[in-house]
This record gives C-alpha cells, sequence and structure tokens, in this order.
C-alpha cells in the first residue's frame, strides 16, 4: 500500500468516523483520534490533498507537517479531517464535521447575523501577525503595523 | 565573524500597494525575486495605469479582446465566472464600458506568490497585499496566523480578528472608501461601509468581499448559502452583520 494510499485510507476511517459522530452531536465541534496506522472500512474515499504543503509519494516516511485531507461530503454534512505527521509517524487525526442534519446547516454554521457593534469580538493588542483592511489605508498602516510587530 | 542572515519578512510595492511575505523560515533571495516577479508580471499585463499593458489597450478598443493573450483571456473567462455566480454583484466592466480586472488580479498574484513559497519549501507563512491576506501552516510557535481587522470607523485602529484555519486560510477586506473601478453599487441595495470574507482561498474572499460591499444584505445573504465563508460587514446604518466566530 502507497504512503498515499495509507493516508488516504486514515482519512477514510477517520471520515467515517466522524459521520457517525456528526449524527448525534452539535454543529461545528471537533472530534480527535489518535492513531498509529489504520485501514478503510467503508468505501469511502477522499483524496489527500494539504493546505500548502505536499506529500510524497513512494518515500519511506510520512513527512512530518500537519495535512488536510479534501471536504468529504456525507449524508448527514461534511467532513474534512486533518493528520498530523511527527518523526515519519501519525501522531495525530482530528475530523472536522461542519454539520449535522441537512445541507443547509453548513451555511448556517457560519451565517452573519445582525449584531450591535459593542458585541463584536475585540481585537487582542499584540497578537495579530497582519492586517486586513481596505486598500487605501493599508498601504501605510500594514506597513508601520507590521513594523511595529516585529519589535514586539 | 557576522553570518548575515536571510530575513524572514519580505516588503515590496505592487499593484500600487505594499505586499508583505512573512515566513517561519528565511526567505532566500530567488524566493524573494520570484515572488516580486510573480506580482510584477500580472501588474505588468492587467493593470490599467500602465499605459502600455495589454489591459490598458484592451481599455482603449474592447474589439482587441478576441485576439487577447490566453493568460488575459483565462482571467477575463474567470472573472465573468464570477459576475455570474455572485449574481452581477461582482463584475469585470465598468459602467463606462472598461474592462477591469483588478478584481480578480491581485488575488491571482498572491496565489502565485504563494505558489513560489510553496515549492521552495516555505510550509509556514502569511501573505499581505493591500490588506489581502493568504496564509499557509501556523506561526513558529504553533499558533494559528491572526489577521487584525481594521476599523471601518477609526481606521487608525483594529476593529477584531480572525484565527485562521483549515478552511479558513484567505482574509480579504472591502471598504467603500477604497472603492475601486471593480466595486459598483447596485441600485436600492442596503449597502455596507466594509467587508471583511474569510474562505478557503483568497480569490474567493477577495471576490465576495468585493461583491458583498457591492451588491449589500442581498448579496451576502445570497453569497453564505452558495459558498462556506465567515462574513463581517458594517452596514451604513451602524450595524453589523457578523459570522458567530466574530462575536465568541
Amino acid at each position: 500500500m502507497s504512503i498515499r494510499a495509507k493516508v488516504a485510507a486514515v482519512i477514510a476511517s477517520a471520515g467515517v468516523l466522524g459521520a457517525g459522530w456528526a449524527v448525534g452531536t452539535a454543529n461545528g465541534a471537533t472530534v480527535t483520534t489518535t492513531t498509529t496506522g489504520s485501514t478503510a472500512t467503508t468505501g469511502t474515499t477522499a483524496t489527500s490533498t494539504s493546505t500548502g504543503k505536499t506529500t510524497t509519494t513512494g518515500s519511506t516516511s510520512y513527512k512530518d507537517g500537519t495535512y488536510t485531507g479534501t471536504t468529504v461530503q456525507h449524508r448527514y454534512g461534511a467532513v474534512t479531517v486533518t493528520v498530523t505527521i511527527s518523526g515519519g509517524k501519525i501522531t495525530n487525526v482530528t475530523a472536522q464535521a461542519d454539520s449535522a442534519g441537512d445541507r443547509r446547516s453548513a451555511s448556517i454554521n457560519s451565517q452573519a447575523v445582525p449584531i450591535m457593534k459593542s458585541e463584536v469580538l475585540a481585537a487582542g493588542s499584540g497578537n495579530v501577525q497582519t492586517v486586513s483592511g481596505a486598500t487605501y489605508t493599508t498601504t501605510a498602516y500594514i506597513t508601520s503595523l507590521q513594523s511595529a510587530l516585529a519589535k514586539a | 565573524m557576522t553570518v548575515a542572515l536571510a530575513p524572514t519578512r519580505l516588503v515590496f510595492e505592487s499593484m500600487g500597494t505594499v505586499v508583505t511575505a512573512v515566513s517561519t523560515v528565511p526567505i532566500g533571495t530567488s524566493t524573494v525575486d520570484a515572488i516580486e516577479e510573480a506580482f510584477r508580471d500580472l501588474d505588468e499585463r492587467f493593470s490599467l495605469y500602465r499605459h502600455d499593458s495589454e489591459a490598458s489597450a484592451i481599455g482603449r478598443d474592447r474589439s482587441l479582446i478576441r485576439s487577447a493573450s490566453e493568460p488575459y483571456r483565462d482571467m477575463y473567462w474567470d472573472a465573468v465566472a464570477w459576475l455570474a455566480a455572485t449574481g452581477g454583484a461582482f463584475t469585470p466592466h465598468r459602467p463606462d464600458g472598461v474592462v477591469d480586472l483588478s478584481g480578480v488580479v491581485k488575488a491571482r498574484a498572491i496565489e502565485a506568490a504563494g505558489d513560489v513559497l510553496v515549492a521552495d519549501g516555505h510550509l509556514d507563512w502569511c501573505l499581505n497585499a493591500g490588506g489581502d491576506v493568504l496564509v499557509s501552516g501556523t506561526q513558529a510557535s504553533g499558533e494559528p496566523w491572526t489577521v487584525g481587522i481594521v476599523d471601518p470607523d477609526d481606521r487608525a485602529r483594529l476593529w477584531t480578528q480572525f484565527d485562521t484555519h483549515p478552511g479558513r486560510m484567505a482574509v480579504a477586506t472591502s471598504g467603500v472608501q477604497e472603492r475601486g473601478e471593480h466595486v459598483w453599487r447596485m441600485v436600492c441595495a442596503t449597502t455596507f461601509n466594509q467587508v471583511t470574507v474569510a474562505a478557503a482561498d483568497i480569490e474567493t474572499a477577495d471576490v465576495l468581499a468585493t461583491a458583498i460591499l457591492g451588491g449589500g444584505i442581498a448579496t451576502l445573504q445570497l453569497m453564505q448559502k452558495a459558498y462556506d465563508i465567515d462574513v463581517i460587514a458594517l452596514a451604513g446604518d451602524g450595524t453589523v452583520w457578523a459570522s458567530p466566530v466574530f462575536t465568541a
């Protein structure tokens, strides 16, 4: 079994785990399992992609890092699995279920609703690495802020 | 002997704004050059403020679009696809008839720069081009990259913040004062002064921030049904529309 297939198998089985878990649990939470290997138990398929990182087929061990699988749709919503590789081995698998229930709940989870401005979570000073804002302000502002953060 | 370390931070100007790249490991000279080239390449072809760009030539004579370069046509059809996907709230067509692709070009440049970093072995980085942010991985500490969002009522302050995570690696903000040629309000929409969108990729975040700014609450609601995004937006009447992540 190739490395990629093994990773896919772990993701697939974790996806099943996530699916089963999503049936009876609230939206948006995370289920975590620690494993050193697993095999696919159903026909659920997933491909291993990564956020800005690559896995190499044919190498003797996994490349250390955190890899996120493709979001897989299932009957109760969708699940996205993240695998952590450390020392060439899978040390952690996290399944993020987007929602339980019907497909609409995926967007309800992040649905913007009208609130008072004072209800917005304040930015914590000092732990921001970069700034998003309208272009005309950011030209000077980001440069300044980032130079300040560099000294922080 | 002093060994000069390659910087982990790169700052340069392109597309009329400032681009910042930060990595958890030093960014080598060839990577720096490739990142700047990624922006310069798109800027030279697509900038309307450059008289000699392909975009300016097509701006003067729209019939030239039929014989445009493949990169230009790709970008144009990409923008047209977003026009359809946003119900017209995002458009590459200015009211004066000039085709303006800047709404997707900057996002493409950020993506290209990110590809350069990945290809050169950088796993954990943060790119910012004029307030549009794309990250990969985490900070060196393992903490997520956290994006501050400018207060639309007091632009010298931060309003709120967003912790990036898989599925939300890109954050883009559009505001009325910076309204470029690609943001035109639809008639009768309840409008926003500033819209921030967090998404999996920077093109979706950037285009949808622009579309929601232009299309107002109706577009916000449509886009939240169609795309997996978090949004925070300040309406003209002072009401904030915010996804739960911005209140807890």
